[in-house]
Order: C-alpha cells, then sequence, then structure tokens
C-alpha cells in the first residue's frame, strides 16, 4: 500500500496551529506541573520538572481549603440547577416551537428578553428573602435556572424545529396523550442537544461565582470557586496547594468537555446560526 | 389552529419555567425600576429620587468604570471575532480540525477563579512564564507589568478574557461552516475562485449570522463582565480596572442597595440601547453582503 503524504500546505498549517495551541497548551501544564511541587519550587512559578512528586498536595488541599463540604455543594447547585434548566427548558421550547398563536409569540419575547436583558441582581436579594431563600442553595438554583435558561430554550427551539411535526401527528392518532408524547416520543429525539445544553449549563453553574458570592458568601453553602477565592486570598504564597485547587475545580469539568465535546458543535449548527 | 393542536401544545408545558422565569427574572427586573429610586439599606426603602443617580454620576470611579468597560468591550469584540475568525478558517482548511478545536475550546471551560490566579502567576512580571518567554526570545521591550501597572492592567484582562473565550466563539464559526454546502465551493473553483474570492462572496455572506451572533454576544458579555476582573485584581491596582459590575458589587457589599440598583438600572440601559443599535447596524450589513 502506497501511504499518502501531506500536501505541503497541510504541514505549515498543522505547525502554525500547533504553534498556537502552545498558548492554550502550556498553561494547563503549568498547573498540573505546579501542583505537584513542593512550596519553594511551585513559588518559582516556572515549567521545570519537580525535583519530587508530592501526590500529597491533593489531599492536603482538600483538607486546608475545607473542600468536600464545597466539593458536595457545588455537586448539588450545579445538578438540581441543570436538571431544572433542561427539562423545564425543553418543555418551553416544546409549546413554542410547535404551537402558532399569541402564547407562543409571546413566549418567545421573553426568551429573546432573557438573552439580552442583564439579570437586576440587587431587588433578586428582596425577592430571596420573601421566600426564606436567602443564603440558601435553593435560591441560587432557581436564580440559575432563571437567568440561564432562556439560551437553552432559545437553542431547543430551534433543535425543535428539525424534528418534524408528523411525528406528533402519527403518535396523537394512534391515541397517545400529549405527556406521553413528549416524555416518550419528542423529548429522546432532542438527545444531542440536551447533551449540549448540559455542557454548557454544567459549566456555567459550576463555575458561577457572581450569584454565590452575592448570596451564599457566608458558612456552610460555600462552592468551589468561592472556597478558593478565600483560599488564594489566605494561602496565595503557597502556590503548590493554589495550583492543585485550580486541577481540582478544574478537573470534573474537563473530563466531561473530552468526553461530550462532539456535541458542542452539533448542538451550535442547530442554534447559534439563526442568530 | 386546530383545536387538537391546542390542546396537545398545551400551555401547561411551559408553566414551569415561566414560573421560575418570571419570579426570579422578570420581577427583579421590573423591581429595580423602583428600588433605583430608593434610599435602600438592609433594613427600609425611602423614596429618594433621582439621588442614587446624581451620586453615581458624581463618583470618580463610576467615571473610570464606565471608561473601562468600554474599552474592555470594544478591543475584546474585535479581538475575540478577529482570532476566532481566523483560527476558523485555519481549521477549515485543515485536516486535523477536530482536534485543535478540542484544545482551542478548553480554556472555555475552566472558572475565572482559576484563571484569574493561573494568569497571576503568568503574567508575573518577574518570574512568570509570560514574560520570561518574552526575554528568551528578545522581546524584553514587552514584558510588562500586565496586572500591577495601572495604564496596563484593563488591557491585560482583554487578553485574558480573549484567551479564554475565543474557542467558544470559534465553535459558532466552525458550526455555521459546516452548513455550507460543497457543491457551491466547488462549483466557485470549476469557474476559477481563487482563496480570496471563495472567502469574499461564499465563505464571508454565509458566515454573516454567526459573525452578527458572536459580535453581539461578545457585546452583552463585555459589558457586564464580573468574575474576571472582580477574581484576578479586584478592581485594582486602585480603582485602575474597576469595570461597572465590580462597582455595583462593592455598592451591595456595602449595604447601599438603591444606589447598586441604581447601577444595575445604568448598564440595563447601556445594554438594550447599544445592542439593539449593533444588531439594527449587523442587520442592515448583512443585506448590502
Amino acid at each position: 500500500m502506497k501511504s499518502r503524504s501531506l500536501p505541503y500546505g497541510q504541514i505549515v498549517l498543522i505547525a502554525v496551529l500547533s504553534a498556537l495551541s502552545l498558548l492554550i497548551l502550556v498553561p494547563f501544564y503549568l498547573i498540573f506541573i505546579n501542583s505537584l511541587k513542593s512550596p519553594a519550587e511551585a513559588s518559582e512559578l516556572g515549567l521545570a520538572f519537580p525535583s519530587k512528586l508530592e501526590w500529597s498536595n491533593y489531599s492536603k488541599v482538600f483538607e486546608v481549603a475545607d473542600l468536600p463540604l464545597a466539593f458536595t455543594n457545588s455537586v448539588v447547585l450545579t445538578f438540581s440547577s441543570v436538571a431544572i434548566i433542561l427539562i423545564s427548558a425543553a418543555m418551553a421550547a416544546f409549546v413554542i416551537q410547535r404551537r402558532k398563536d399569541g402564547w407562543s409569540s409571546a413566549l418567545n419575547v421573553l426568551v429573546m428578553l432573557g438573552l439580552v436583558v442583564p439579570p437586576a441582581i440587587v431587588p433578586l436579594y428582596k425577592v430571596l428573602s420573601f421566600f426564606h431563600l436567602n443564603g440558601t442553595i435553593l435560591g441560587v438554583v432557581l436564580i440559575n435556572v432563571a437567568t440561564r435558561s432562556p439560551l437553552s430554550v432559545f437553542l431547543a427551539n430551534q433543535f425543535l424545529k428539525s424534528i418534524s411535526k408528523e411525528i406528533d401527528e402519527a403518535a396523537i392518532i394512534d391515541g397517545c396523550g400529549k405527556y406521553k408524547l413528549f416524555f416518550r416520543i419528542v423529548l429522546p429525539l432532542m438527545g444531542p442537544i440536551m447533551v449540549t445544553l448540559f455542557i454548557f449549563n454544567s459549566t456555567f453553574v459550576w463555575n458561577d461565582f457572581m450569584y454565590v458570592l452575592y448570596f451564599l458568601s457566608s458558612g456552610k453553602q460555600m462552592t468551589l470557586p468561592l472556597t478558593m477565592y478565600l483560599f488564594t486570598g489566605q494561602f496565595g504564597s503557597m502556590w503548590n496547594l493554589v495550583f492543585a485547587n485550580i486541577l481540582i475545580i478544574s478537573a470534573p469539568l474537563l473530563i466531561i468537555y473530552f468526553f461530550a465535546q462532539r456535541f458542542i458543535i452539533a448542538g451550535m449548527t442547530a442554534g447559534a446560526i439563526k442568530g | 389552529m386546530h383545536k387538537l393542536e391546542r390542546k396537545t401544545y398545551s400551555i401547561s408545558f411551559a408553566i414551569p419555567w415561566l414560573l421560575i422565569y418570571g419570579i426570579f427574572f422578570v420581577l427583579p427586573t421590573l423591581f429595580s425600576f423602583y428600588y433605583a429610586f430608593t434610599d435602600w439599606d438592609l433594613t427600609s426603602a425611602k423614596f429618594s429620587g433621582f439621588s442614587n443617580f446624581v451620586e453615581m454620576f458624581n463618583n470618580p470611579v463610576f467615571s473610570t468604570a464606565l471608561a473601562n468597560t468600554a474599552i474592555f468591550t470594544i478591543l475584546s469584540i474585535i479581538l475575540k471575532v478577529a482570532v476566532s475568525l481566523a483560527l476558523a478558517m485555519a481549521l477549515y482548511h485543515c485536516v486535523a480540525s477536530n482536534f485543535f478545536r478540542t484544545i482551542f475550546f478548553s480554556p472555555y471551560v475552566l472558572s475565572y477563579i482559576a484563571i484569574g490566579v493561573l494568569f497571576t502567576a503568568i503574567m508575573h512580571p518577574e518570574i512568570g512564564v509570560l514574560n520570561k518567554a518574552l526575554r528568551a526570545i528578545g522581546l524584553d521591550f514587552l514584558a510588562l507589568n500586565w496586572l500591577i501597572e495601572k495604564g496596563q492592567v484593563i488591557y491585560s484582562l482583554v487578553f485574558i478574557d480573549v484567551w479564554k473565550s475565543a474557542g467558544f466563539h470559534l465553535a459558532i464559526f466552525i458550526a455555521a461552516l459546516q452548513t455550507i454546502p460543497s457543491d457551491m465551493m466547488e462549483s466557485a473553483s470549476i469557474d476559477g475562485a481563487g482563496p480570496w474570492k471563495k472567502f469574499r462572496y461564499i465563505t464571508f455572506p454565509m458566515l454573516a449570522s454567526a459573525f452578527n451572533a458572536n459580535v453581539i454576544f461578545a457585546l452583552i458579555v463585555g459589558l457586564t463582565k464580573f468574575d474576571l476582573v472582580f477574581v484576578t485584581t479586584g478592581g485594582g491596582p486602585g480603582y485602575y480596572s474597576e469595570v461597572l459590575k465590580t462597582l455595583v458589587y462593592k455598592q451591595f457589599a456595602m449595604g447601599r442597595y438603591g444606589l447598586a440598583t441604581a447601577g444595575e438600572l445604568i448598564i440595563f440601559v447601556i445594554v438594550i440601547t447599544l445592542t439593539v443599535t449593533m444588531r439594527k447596524f449587523l442587520d442592515k450589513r448583512e443585506v448590502e453582503v
């Protein structure tokens, strides 16, 4: 078999892109390698390989930065927010895309406003107080759902256009009720866009710093980004632990991203194009 | 519309979303039109007319924050869109495009707190990797005090945000490029169109709505930037990297709720005005292209 060699242009292109990739990969390497150094070596902030690998940095930072509690809080906050966003956005998009009347246009206007209007955070304090949700994870879950869901409704709406209405009609003729139609037939067909929305929303909520800073900044409700912020303020000179902390809060999303990243483009092809 | 259709696509499907969105998004937005005009602290809110706005506009930090927000927004739109468009064109022609796309997108999943701390290390004036690399290749004059020099810091923050988000904008461009029919390109080649002509008359017009989406997205994100600035510099040194949202948070943290609401209302007006204006401008341009 004759081996096909790459054309000259491709080799140049790949070389240039590889050089540019270093701008991304070197910082990632910097995080990883410094998280394994001794405090003295890490404080040089360099790329050199450590003289001895300090794997215990990870367990140390878990203890010093009180990560187990924050980790649990972050998981609870992220999963409940994302679950509510996905299901409520898919249901809303189903009505908006399928139904063609004043209701669906009005809902669509609300979604569009939600994409542009910056959330009024300070008055949320009043709303949370009214429901006795100040300083609770549930309060921040609901804020995350309210402020981040419009993008999900919008993208789910775009995706639904590719699912033929004839499917609905056939199901209804076969005696399928509306809820069964949506949950058993339409929702499973929305799988690809749901994965896209899962990735985006879990990234936004897991990394959210602003809402937790405003509404959860005290006590036992703290999430990972906030503990990291406080930890850096207090132990900023312990660079090895700071880098270990970065790695711990970034790893879950990076893992999800590398396994599910091909869905990002699929979801965007459905949505972003129509602007 | 048929009765059956109205029954099948029942409004009840939208109710969970509508409830949460109504109570935790629409309601506070409406509240802000009242509380911005009150002297509201932790305990009570008394109507105070325009005094919050007068105080805001007379605050010298507000003008700094406004100027920084403008610089940040304009530069970040230009750089994010230019860099991601160039990368998209490169990836479009590259056989290993999926591999590089995965790499370029990956910073987007990092949190700003992680990125802020990371770049504090990278941009350290003496021992940071960035300045060491610049000195090593003889560009000593570029080895700046990135996050410390008062005239430099806002530009460094733009750079960090472009580093994080270029891959996201790239993904939007790539998604749009995948919708260009390949026979369109082939027939253009047969008609003798060179690479520049193909870009100018096929690719770029086909990318128009992705381009617009990217500009609008970068505009809104730029005007409401908070996390990056707050965790990386806290608005400092002094107030030299203060932006509107960090100023508002600081007023909130001091218990000046009415004043902070007025600040949010100002941001609200700026975002709506500029987004609508930009949208109109882009739609007009799209027709011309």
